[in-house]
């Protein structure tokens, strides 16, 4: 009897260990510099993941079904030393940036896998900055670890909501969460004074287009409720060596359309509380191994998201130009259900006539 | 529920189903999806609406059926699980992708809705084929993620057999957003009973307007853009009426070799049916129709009356027996080819030949391969048309290279004569073989036709001698072997006389008791009593009976078992516990009678000691009932 979870731990043992065994356990897999809003203004914001001993999901359940971070995992955890060199090379890298974010393959308050004298160094490299976020799975947030992080008012923990649907959590996405514990933990760290910044899918593996737009819509709802402050929208792209990549190259999956997060963004801002930010910022946006259109509006829809995730303008999505796709996406939104099954012709959005 | 056949085409079926509730509608069913159209565009009982939040109860006279959607997210919205204004109810099910389908086995392959009257198969999992068949309550199979497997061809053929098959005769099948006009006619040879529009609508959305014969010119005409939906779904059902009529003209097939040259998928598809699901098939095709059989493409060469044809030979037959000299023959258009005005000259110039009877003669032909001069009139050899272009594709030859083996060593010839024209080089390679006509010589040429009948009579008053009534007989054993198999012809034969003038030879016992007669215009044995004694006794085409008085014709439901593969067509004897109780022509195969519930299993030609069978050589048309 095989099911989700055997699956993924199977898959996970296929992963490349050679590609693990080159990674420098000492510097940051990824070091970027983006825009941000922090109080009505766009800061430079300096984004890296930091290189740690990995997922505790995935190492003990075979993670999540769209999650290809763990393969960013060394083969062995940094040393104290190595640590501490991946700090101070961030810090030598943060320029001007006012906001840092610091991500992990994994949960930066999870004592096994970032150690707590790193996380201590971490805060005190940054203890200058306006705002500071790291991000955790919810089993490893307390109180107690969210007051390590120094000044609640410039504190932000990022949490991995997904889906407020507990089945489409376990059956979709493999969490190995419900939204409980999300709801545990966002009390946690709103109970401290500090921030919650929320992530949410959009279409996770065996939804349809229809139903992964409602599956967000009540994903960001229930994120506003539990008291987030930005609730970021990351429609599901194509990453290395998970089951998505597999019902991909299978054709029986595809990325969201670029329709679908406008209209996720545009349906949730009616529903929440303008204390909540909603924003998207789709990796590979365009591109056929992320959210994409038919091709020729991509451009067009992604800028229109853009200005909105640094403007929180609602005007911003209205104004995006139509395009003859639009009716093919909500062809699909009425039809897909009806299949009984993936969504085909596979590539239907890049092959029109028009 | 009630499940009507009015006309069968192999698995292809027209008829109409009525469920526990709702109306009657008529088969194959085109599913209508909402809310795409105005209800009064509907043609009551042609089509049905198929739904996800509906629209509440639908007008009177139209089919409503609902999706619930998966168990991830289960439809709940308007109208709760809609049992009160839906007719069927596509239960939620678990959603399990072709490729993950046998990797996730914790997953259940299919799911029943809560009234049990609709399942849904996840038919690519190979644990499927190892189920029982679903619960007798389900009226309706629908197979998951179809549309998918579209791109892969032999997949996509073998779960849609496997799930044919596991429905049985008895349930309506159901393939979610496949269907277009161009392969329809595909889809309905697979026995699919239910389709839908969506991908009309889908192709109406990217600009598409669907044209049956050719799958990739789909631009509109210039200022239709707006109404490509309703052209499409125009089409789509002017198709759907194509399909219900070619089927009651037993003409499906002809049809589907035409519409899958519009996409190269259902050609491979079409390849995949006729080479790895024969066994499917053949119970369900008949072994006679009266329709013709175009031959007309590479896959003619396939198709499942062709090569049930050239494995019947290869497995039963043997040619008459004192037969000594082969003569092979070419075709004509004119069937059967006795008929033709060349076999007729041919006839004449070998009317001469001594030993006339010793002579058995062959006609090599395409795609049946050869057809034996004693069964010309057997469905399909009187029935086919080929385009004649006067050369042979390598497997037709191939065909007939491996019959003409088939016939020379289960023969006892002293000779063979080739009246063959150029291009077959297994003939003409062949040192044994003479040949009578020359480089560039028409098969009725003088000299040709001359030449022939020099070397026949040459053989022939060679070889030992053979009367006409002995070969009458012989000819008659090869035909009773060739529809019964060799060891009911044996015992139909034991002791057996012919009498009677060819083609209409009737088989007689020792006592003068008929057991059986030609029927020219079948080329078949339609057996009396007696006859169908002997053949029960040898253990074949027997179906058995319920225990009730059996008047006029046998019906499904009363049909308690069956031998193998009788097929439609064949002679079956109606036995009730050992004792045959009359014989017959079955209406439908094995399987269909041992499944269904309604319409003839056997139309009866004699009754036992019944005052019927002084109406005579009734050729078994429906009627009377069983009581």
């Amino acid at each position: 009897m095989t099911d989700l979870e055997d699956w993924l731990v199977h898959q996970r043992s296929r992963r490349g260990v050679g590609k693990a065994k080159r990674m420098d356990p000492s510097v940051p897999a990824a070091v970027w510099h983006e825009e941000e809003l922090l109080g009505g203004e766009v800061v430079d914001t300096m984004a890296a993941v930091v290189r740690t001993g990995g997922c505790s999901h995935d190492r003990d359940h075979g993670g999540c079904t769209m999650c290809g971070y763990a393969s960013e995992t060394p083969h062995r955890p940094p040393t104290e030393d190595e640590y501490l060199s991946q700090v101070r090379a961030l810090a030598a890298r943060r320029g001007d940036a006012r906001w840092v974010k610091l991500y992990t393959s994994g949960s930066m308050l999870d004592p096994d896998e970032v150690p707590p004298v790193v996380l201590e160094a971490i805060v005190e490299a940054f203890d200058d900055v306006d705002m500071l976020t790291v991000e955790s799975r919810a089993e490893h947030i307390t109180a107690e670890r969210v007051r390590t992080l120094g000044d609640p008012g410039r504190t932000e923990v990022a949490i991995g909501l997904e889906s407020a649907c507990d089945r489409v959590l376990d059956g979709s996405v493999h969490k190995g969460m419900d939204l409980a514990a999300f709801q545990r933990a966002a009390a946690e760290v709103t109970g401290e004074g500090a921030s919650v910044r929320t992530y949410v899918l959009l279409k996770p593996p065996f939804l349809t287009e229809a139903e992964a737009i409602d599956d967000s819509i009540e994903a960001i709802r229930a994120a506003a409720s539990a008291g987030s402050s930005v609730v970021s929208l990351n429609p599901v792209n194509v990453q290395a060596f998970t089951l998505v990549d597999r019902l991909h190259h299978m054709r029986e999956w595809e990325p969201p359309w670029l329709w679908s997060v406008v209209e996720v963004l545009q349906r949730a801002a009616g529903s929440v509380p303008s204390t909540t930010r909603i924003i998207s910022a789709p990796t590979a946006g365009g591109k056929v191994r992320g959210a994409h259109n038919c091709g020729r509006c991509d451009g067009d829809v992604l800028r229109a998201i853009e200005f909105h995730r640094l403007s929180n303008d609602l005007e911003e999505l209205d104004a995006v130009p139509d395009c003859g796709c639009r009716p093919m996406w909500r062809s699909q939104l009425d039809l897909e259900g009806l299949m009984q099954g993936p969504f085909a012709p596979f590539g239907y959005r890049r092959s029109s006539v028009r | 529920m009630v499940l009507e056949i009015k006309a069968r085409d192999v698995l292809a079926r027209t008829g109409s189903w009525k469920g526990a509730s709702g109306p009657e509608v008529r088969l194959p069913l085109l599913l209508r999806t909402l809310p795409s159209i105005s209800r009064g565009e509907l043609d009551e009982g042609d089509e049905a609406i198929l739904t996800v939040t509906g629209p509440g109860p639908g007008p009177d006279g139209v089919l409503v059926v609902r999706d619930l959607g998966s168990t991830l997210r289960p439809v709940h919205r308007d109208g709760g699980d809609g049992k009160d204004w839906a007719h069927l109810v596509i239960p939620a099910e678990d959603p399990l992708p072709p490729s993950l389908a046998d990797d996730l086995d914790s997953i259940a392959p299919t799911t029943v809705s809560e009234d049990g009257l609709v399942e849904v198969v996840h038919a690519a999992a190979s644990r499927v084929a190892d189920e029982p068949p679903p619960p007798g309550s389900v009226q309706w199979v629908v197979m998951a993620s179809a549309a998918s497997l579209v791109g892969r061809p032999p997949r996509f053929i073998d779960a849609v057999m496997r799930t044919r098959e596991r429905a049985g005769p008895g349930r309506l099948l159901y393939l979610p957003g496949v269907a277009t006009p161009r392969n329809l006619a595909l889809l309905s040879y697979l026995g699919v009973d239910v389709v839908d529009d969506v991908q009309c609508h889908l192709e109406a959305a990217r600009g598409r307007r669907i044209r049956p014969e050719l799958g990739h010119v789909h631009r509109p005409d210039a200022g239709t853009d707006g109404d490509l939906v309703a052209r499409n779904l125009s089409t789509m059902r002017e198709e759907v009426a194509l399909v219900r009529e070619v089927v009651e003209h037993e003409a499906l097939r002809e049809l589907v070799e035409v519409r899958v040259r519009s996409e190269p998928w259902q050609v491979a598809a079409l390849r995949s049916v006729d080479r790895q699901h024969r066994s499917r098939l053949l119970p369900y095709c008949p072994v006679h129709r009266d329709a013709p059989l175009f031959a007309l493409s590479r896959e003619s060469l396939e198709r499942i009356e062709v090569t049930s044809w050239v494995e019947t030979l290869m497995e039963r037959y043997e040619p008459p027996a004192n037969t000594r000299v082969l003569v092979l023959l070419p075709c004509s258009a004119r069937k059967p080819y006795g008929n033709s005005r060349t076999h007729r000259r041919i006839a004449e110039a070998l009317s001469s030949v001594p030993n006339r009877a010793t002579v058995h003669e062959v006609i090599l032909t395409s795609p049946l391969g050869a057809v034996p001069r004693e069964l010309e009139r057997t469905y399909p050899a009187a029935h086919y048309d080929i385009p004649v272009s006067g050369d042979w594709f390598p497997d037709e030859v191939e065909r007939m290279r491996t019959l003409v083996e088939h016939i020379r060593t289960t023969g006892t010839y002293d000779a063979v004569i080739s009246h063959m024209g150029p291009g077959l080089s297994f003939l003409e390679e062949d040192g044994s073989v003479s040949r009578s006509r020359t480089e560039g010589e028409g098969a009725l040429d003088h000299g040709a036709l001359d030449q022939l009948a020099s070397l026949v009579s040459q053989a022939a008053s060679d070889a030992l001698r053979t009367s006409y009534r002995e070969r009458q007989r012989e000819d008659l054993a090869s035909l009773a072997r060739f529809q019964f198999g060799r060891d009911v012809a044996k015992a139909l034969l034991e002791g057996g006389q012919v009498a009677g003038r060819p083609p209409g030879l009737r088989l007689k016992g020792p006592d003068g008791d008929q057991r059986a007669m030609v029927v020219p215009a079948r080329g078949r044995l339609s057996l009396t009593l007696s006859g169908a004694e002997l053949v029960a006794a040898a253990g074949h085409h027997r179906v058995w009976m319920d225990d009730f008085e059996l008047r006029g014709d046998l019906f499904a439901v009363g049909v308690i078992d069956a031998d193998p593969l009788v097929r439609p067509g064949d002679e079956a004897v109606v036995v009730r516990g050992d004792l045959v109780m009359g014989v017959g022509v079955a209406r439908m195969g094995t399987p269909e009678m041992l499944a269904a519930n309604r319409g003839t299993a056997v139309a009866m030609r004699h009754h036992r000691g019944g005052g019927r069978e002084g109406e005579g050589e009734r050729e078994g048309e429906g009627g009377g009932g069983n009581s």
